[in-house]
């Protein structure tokens, strides 16, 4: 059984269910309405990232079903991701944002949290400059503030 | 492209479109979630990027989910020095603390400052539904939600916590450095802890046994201990770039500390030190939970490995017992698995001596002594009483059904020990759900194992019966009629007796039923020696069933503690048996070819018969009951035997109910565990009386038939007595779905069923047996003498003869069965009564002078009918009564007169049925024609 998903700009994604399944916002949807071939509308979602979503989705069709207690393991690494997913995440960070934006919205908790450890690996060691630097951020600080929020920091530094 | 963030909205200026539109930028929620990936040297960094992630990194949330992922909240428990934190330290250990503390959060500047800013910025919010978010419109939602689903937490501070916050806004300082003064916030709690353990930690990285953690407190096991138990903790929220190596190293110098302490454990066991056993369980506690020491101290115990108690011990027992001769045997108890008791006491007083040193050893929350009780019920028991099991089931079936029962009891005294334990026990819900556990395989096979046991053995027992009855068809002999109700009643007293008994009490009661002594008094009927000795077979095979399984564990815990169950059957000769031996039965000699021809009533014989059946019990426990049951209870009474042999037998009931006794017996120590287990099987019982019932009435002589409804009746009682007395325990009496229930109405029914067929075909054949008299002994000169001879006004012998023999049988009936049965009864024989009689006068021939014979028998019959009281009868019979004038009366006409005469006859008999009758005169030829015609007249009317 398939559905047809239809994104911001209008185009039609025909997916398997059990694909379009792994989005738990689809899922519960599909319940609700029960059989039904009317089109699912994503209004926040532009055919671009639904693409790549549903590429990633069709890759983990098979994987098992995630209990919500798991997922939220607070012990996070942000070093143990798959190495397709790795892959996968090689994107630009305009598409980067969009796809955690997006599988934020259409509740793909494996999405998000790959998303977000690659976020997370992209920040890890940078100084604050370069981190700046990475995502185009304008310095708003006053030379004393950074001056002052390092001070308050430096217990946390790896010495 | 450009991640925007969003500065200038913390002024309170409202964003610049040109740089928020077209970049897709993370809400903080999402952006926490990277930073929660974050070690947390790369933190300071991040902070010092932006105002915007400053606030993130300085917000508690990012470090709450730290502390949470180390195990533990915040709860301000944790100070500083690491002195006083030998109880933060156990802490840790615990498990994470589940729930998270509350820290107000601003509440109520938060959200006046959003109200303010949401009216400001209604123009962004609208741009956000487009879906062009910019951060800060982002961040607007998350706190217009945050206070719109928690209306009244962001107005006062309270405990709930909103969905998010980003707390330490600069525009909020005031609040912000309360709520951490108040609350120590989950950033200053963490750092705390990090600033403490961070030194030790970052050590590691130079993978070595003496690591700075050792250096420093190795004067300390225990400290050392805590230590590393923290940095362990410390270790699972990520801290630095390389903290898997880290934590690698640490982990290792754990595992290196933890073998140490197992060894100097093992030693302590090993020298029977106490103190140093506790200090080394103590650190390894600490450590971690110490699994891997309970474990060590469990396994080194003998009690898994060398043990002396083998389970076959028991069979020896039995091999001993069996070989005795089978008179002493049966003087003896049953084994009663000694071995077993040993083994179980041995168990006991290992389990006590262990609960002492684990309360030394352990501390209580380390839950040891059910840990290593589960290991005894799992590996030891278990493993002894499965063998056992499988050995007696392959030694003998019966040895089996004791031992399983026998065992469980023990259990459950093992049960009651470590519940009462001193100084530290089992709690007893947790207890007993493990010896379930334990005992549930066996015990499915064992119920099953005893319904067929029961099955069989009722089985047995009827064959045997069938058997004896079939090879011994010789003289019926009887109750005596007089003694019967009194033996019925001593009988059932007794009866109730002996199953009333205490439970315990009563499983060491030898309920021997035995018949003793059968004294062949002289008797002039030659073939009485015969069934005399025979019958003793059937009776000495009930005292087998006494054999009821000794409550050993009962034994220690009640005060018939000393006692020895023996089995005595007491035998008592009756004294008496010459008092009864003038009572005349009248005796069928039935032979078995002929019993369904009603045949001559001949050799009235005197049967002095007695039997004895002695209840008896052993005089110790009886005195121990508290009902302060008689010291011997004898119920002596007058027995039936062949009638028994060839119909039912009282006995053969009494011995299925007492197997099934015992059965409910042994299945009584599960009743407990199974719930109502005893009344499947003993449903299956009730059943088993059934193909010996249905044999009543016609195939065997009327006296037998007799005899039969009497001992149905008593067995019925039995069975209620039974029922009353044992089953009630375990069935609910009104449950009226329950099988048990079922089986009974319906054994009910099936013998009112089979007395009431029974009872159909004894009509049938009385009245067979007085047609049969009636045309044998009737003579034709009865009621048509010749001229001449004198007659005597009395009834005739034939009618005599018949009355007699209705009367002696339903004399029997009465008090046999309910009054109602025999008020059917007697009716229908009645009936059957009238219509033999009429049809035997049509075929006599009167005369006006034996027409007073014929008054006199009639009158006769009358007498017998108004006898047995029951009214609708007596209109026939009146009516019967006045057909004798029908022969008396000389004058045709007044003759016709009389035949009219409708009231007379009372409607029972018709015109045309009159006529008949006076058909019977002898003279009827010569005034045929003139009551003929007047009846033709009548015809014609």
């Amino acid at each position: 059984m398939t559905v047809i998903l239809v994104s911001s700009d209008n185009q039609d994604f025909k997916v398997d269910k059990e694909v379009a399944e792994r989005s738990i916002l689809i899922k519960n949807m599909l319940e609700d309405v029960g059989e039904s071939d009317s089109p699912i509308p994503l209004p926040n979602v532009t055919s671009a990232v639904l693409t790549k979503v549903i590429e990633y989705c069709e890759h983990h069709r098979n994987d098992p079903v995630q209990v919500p207690e798991e997922t939220d393991d607070p012990r996070k690494r942000s070093n143990d991701i798959e190495e397709w997913d790795m892959k996968f995440m090689q994107v630009d960070q305009e598409m980067l944002f969009e796809i955690i934006l997006a599988a934020n919205y259409l509740d793909i908790k494996p999405l998000l949290d790959v998303g977000c450890k690659t976020v997370a690996n992209i920040i890890k060691g940078k100084t604050p400059e370069e981190i700046r630097k990475a995502f185009n951020i304008v310095n708003d600080f006053t030379p004393e503030e950074e001056a002052q929020i390092k001070k308050e920091n430096e217990w946390a530094e790896d010495r | 492209m450009e991640l925007m963030f969003d500065v200038d909205d913390f002024d309170g200026r409202s964003s610049t479109d040109d740089i928020t539109t077209s970049v897709p930028v993370l809400p903080p929620n999402l952006l926490l979630k990277c930073l929660q990936y974050l070690p947390v040297s790369s933190l300071p960094a991040v902070a010092q990027a932006c105002r915007r992630l400053k606030v993130i990194v300085y917000g508690d949330e990012l470090w709450e989910s730290k502390l949470q992922a180390m195990g533990f909240g915040f709860r301000g428990k944790k100070k500083s020095n690491y002195d006083d934190e030998g109880e933060g330290g156990v802490s840790l250990l615990d498990g994470p603390i589940d729930s998270l503390p509350r820290f107000p959060v601003h509440g109520a500047n938060i959200s006046e400052m959003t109200r303010k800013r949401i009216s400001a910025n209604t123009s962004e919010a609208i741009g956000a539904v487009n879906g062009r978010m910019s951060l800060s419109s982002l961040l607007e939602e998350g706190y217009r939600s945050s206070v719109e689903d928690d209306p009244a937490n962001a107005s006062s501070s309270t405990s709930a916590k909103p969905r998010f916050q980003i707390p330490g806004l600069p525009g909020d300082p005031y609040s912000m450095i309360q709520g951490r003064k108040a609350n120590q916030g989950a950033r200053e709690q963490f750092k705390t802890i990090y600033k403490e353990l961070w030194p030790y930690y970052v050590d590691f990285r130079q993978a070595n046994k003496d690591s700075k953690v050792i250096q420093e407190f190795g004067s300390s096991v225990l400290d050392v201990a805590r230590m590393l138990a923290r940095l362990l903790a410390f270790s699972k929220a990520p801290l630095a770039a390389d903290s898997d190596q880290i934590n690698e190293n640490l982990q290792g110098t754990c595992e290196y500390f933890e073998n140490r302490c197992l060894h100097l454990f093992e030693v302590a066991y090993d020298s029977r030190d106490i103190s140093e056993m506790a200090k080394f369980a103590g650190v390894l506690l600490d450590l971690n939970g110490a699994q891997a020491c309970i474990q060590i101290f469990i396994q080194k115990n003998g009690i898994f490995f060398d043990n002396n108690y083998e389970a076959g011990e028991n069979l020896k027992q039995y091999e001993m017992w069996l070989s005795q001769p089978v008179v002493v045997r049966e003087n003896m108890a049953y084994p009663e698995f000694t071995p077993m008791r040993l083994f179980m006491e041995f168990t006991e007083m290992e389990l006590q001596k262990q609960g002492v040193i684990i309360s030394d050893v352990f501390p209580e929350e380390a839950d040891v002594l059910y840990s290593f009780t589960e290991r005894v019920f799992e590996d030891v028991i278990s493993e002894y009483c499965s063998q056992l099991f499988e050995m007696c089931s392959m030694r003998d079936k019966l040895l089996y059904l004791k031992s399983v029962p026998t065992a469980y009891r023990y259990l459950e005294h093992l049960e009651n020990t470590v519940i009462d334990m001193e100084p530290i026990n089992v709690p007893r819900y947790r207890i007993e759900k493990l010896l379930a556990r334990v005992f549930a395989p066996w015990l499915e096979r064992y119920l099953k194992q005893e319904l067929d046991w029961v099955q069989k053995s009722c089985k047995d027992q009827i064959d045997k019966y069938e058997r004896q009855r079939d090879s011994r068809n010789t003289e019926p002999k009887r109750m005596n009629p007089r003694n019967r109700e009194v033996f019925k009643r001593n009988f059932l007293r007794g009866f109730r007796n002996v199953i009333t008994l205490p439970y315990k009490i009563s499983s060491s009661i030898v309920a021997g039923v035995t018949a003793v002594s059968t004294s062949a008094s002289p008797s002039p009927a030659p073939s009485i020696t015969t069934p005399t000795a025979a019958a003793a077979a059937p009776t000495t095979s009930v005292s087998e069933t006494s054999a009821a399984p000794a409550p050993a564990v009962g034994a220690i815990t009640t005060p018939t503690k000393n006692k020895r169950f023996s089995m005595r059957s007491i035998t008592s000769l009756s004294g008496s048996s010459s008092s009864s031996s003038t009572t005349a039965a009248t005796t069928v000699t039935a032979t078995s070819s002929a019993p369904v021809t009603p045949t001559t009533i001949s050799t009235p014989a005197f049967v002095p018969d007695r039997k004895s059946i002695s209840l008896a019990s052993d005089a110790d426990s009886v005195r121990s009951a508290p009902g302060g049951v008689e010291l011997q209870q004898v119920v002596t009474a007058q027995e039936v035997q062949e009638e028994m042999n060839s119909l039912l037998s009282v006995e053969l009931a009494l011995h299925l109910i007492h197997l099934d006794k015992d059965a409910l017996q042994r299945l009584a120590a599960f009743a407990g565990l199974g719930g109502v287990l005893g009344g499947r099987v003993a449903i299956q019982q009730l059943g088993r009386y059934k193909p010996s019932t249905t044999h009543g009435g016609g195939v065997t002589p009327l006296m037998d038939f007799f005899e039969l409804v009497h001992v149905a009746d008593l067995i019925l009682q039995m069975v209620q007595v039974y029922y009353a007395e044992e089953m009630c325990k375990h069935i609910d009496k009104m449950d009226f779905l329950n099988e048990a229930n079922k089986e009974k109405k319906s054994f009910e029914r099936m013998i009112d069923d089979g007395v009431a067929a029974g009872l159909d075909k004894s009509i049938e054949v009385m009245i067979d047996q007085v047609a049969y008299i009636l045309a044998t002994m009737q003579l034709p000169t009865d009621f048509n003498p010749e001229e001449g001879t004198d007659i005597e006004l009395q009834p005739t012998n034939a009618c005599r003869e018949a009355v007699t023999c209705l009367t002696t049988h339903t004399k029997m009936l009465i008090g046999c069965t309910d009054k109602h049965t025999l008020d059917v009864f007697f009716q229908e024989l009645g009936l059957r009564l009238f219509n033999c009689l009429t049809k035997h006068l049509r075929s006599n021939v009167v005369s006006s002078q034996g027409g007073f014979v014929l008054i006199c028998d009639l009158n006769h019959y009358y007498n017998f009918i108004v006898g047995l009281k029951q009214p609708t009868l007596n209109p026939n019979f009146l009516a019967l009564k006045e057909l004798g004038n029908l022969f008396i009366i000389q004058s045709p006409s007044d003759l016709k007169q009389l035949i009219h005469d409708m009231e007379r006859f009372g409607g029972i008999l018709r015109i045309e049925d009159v006529f008949e009758f006076a058909e019977m005169r002898s003279d009827w030829k010569s005034i045929q024609r003139i009551v003929e015609r007047d009846r033709l007249e009548c015809c014609i009317m």
